[in-house]
């Protein structure tokens, strides 16, 4: 928002890459033919560039942060589209509840319980 | 022919106009109810137009083409995942043999518990699917599950209600259990709770925050790899 009319193309410039690995991820997927969601191996992609480069530009580094504040403005939209499995989670509304509490909360205490103990076998106090 | 994709255009600009009200409205809702995990933005903001399109009969492709133009950012966004990833992985590099052995154990404890809770109680096998992936940050999530033949957007309904579920009461479950270790927290909530979680963990402690947000994206990005190659391995 300063002065410069043209500030705004460092993060534009952050957001193509962003686009640009998607793509090369899709088609990196795509040709190896695993079944991995494209975004995942842009993550990846990413990553490893980053790693190589170690530094993330401070344009990256604004575009990441606003993208993954706002994530959830992003979720509407599927939000919105659930009411057409309304009848397929009123069918399936108490396997569905049962799941999402009972192994929800035994995931967390696994992991948590799991670190602690494996912290404590190398030697680390709490 | 012009006349309908000039309504197009119409409908494309006012679902996405209405949206985003939404959206900054539930984002005020949330930070005066103190940043509270039940009150998820995405729940709060899809409520009223679910509502409008069942009682005014508006069909879901009028509302989709505004829906369409945010689900676009959903790939750039996960992208952008490995930027705070690379940032905290170092912070937490002197733990990560016993973060991976912990991150292993929770996930796959998250994904057959999942799957075999709603399998045994009889539930259809696109919730059973669907249900398989719920512990991992949505925007993976629903990849994950295109992948998996499963629902993308009942996926990310699981996903959201899971994260609510874990950041609301894995804190009191982990106290009762006695963890008390902050990392250990964090990376509960994260392998759990993914984004909802980290949330929540961020507004307790930095060095939650940060735990959370490594178990989530690492939960994310090892399950996209495994998962579908575990599915086309049992079907």
């Amino acid at each position: 928002m300063g002065g410069d009319p043209l500030s705004f193309l460092p993060r534009a410039l952050a957001f193509a890459g962003l686009c640009l690995c998607l793509v090369a991820g899709s088609q990196l997927a795509a040709w190896a033919g695993i079944g991995v969601p494209g975004a995942v191996m842009g993550l990846l992609l990413l990553l490893g560039a980053l790693f190589l480069a170690h530094h993330i530009p401070q344009s990256l580094e604004d575009v990441s942060a606003f993208l993954l504040r706002h994530l959830n403005l992003f979720f509407v939209p599927a939000g919105v589209g659930l009411m057409a499995y309304a009848g397929l989670v009123a069918r399936d509304l108490w396997p569905i509840l049962a799941a999402l509490f009972l192994s929800t909360l035994l995931g967390l205490a696994v992991t948590a319980l799991v670190f602690s103990w494996a912290l404590k076998r190398r030697g680390e106090s709490e | 022919m012009r006349i309908e994709s000039w309504l197009m255009g119409y409908q494309l600009f006012f679902w996405l106009g209405v949206t985003l009200a939404l959206y900054w409205g539930a984002l005020r809702l949330q930070r005066m109810l103190g940043g509270s995990p039940l009150a998820n933005p995405v729940l709060v903001a899809s409520a009223p137009i679910i509502a409008y399109l069942a009682l005014s009969d508006t069909p879901f492709t009028s509302y989709d083409l505004g829906g369409q133009v945010l689900l676009f950012f959903l790939g750039p966004a996960t992208v952008a995942l490995a930027v705070p990833f690379f940032r905290n992985i170092q912070r937490v590099r002197h733990v990560m043999g016993p973060l991976l052995i912990a991150l292993s154990a929770g996930s796959l404890t998250a994904i057959i518990s999942g799957a075999g809770i709603a399998f045994l109680l009889g539930a259809d096998k696109a919730t059973v699917l669907s249900m398989s992936a719920k512990s991992i940050t949505t925007p993976i999530a629903m990849g994950v599950s295109e992948e998996i033949g499963a629902l993308p957007v009942l996926t990310a309904g699981f996903v959201i209600a899971a994260g609510i579920i874990g950041a609301a009461l894995g804190g009191p479950l982990l106290t009762a259990l006695g963890v008390r270790d902050e990392r250990a927290r964090g990376l509960g909530l994260g392998v759990a709770a993914h984004g909802i979680g980290t949330a929540r963990a961020f507004q307790v402690s930095p060095l939650m925050g940060t735990f959370s947000g490594v178990a989530m994206t690492l939960n994310g990005i090892l399950t996209a790899l495994l998962l579908p190659l575990v599915w086309n391995f049992f079907f």
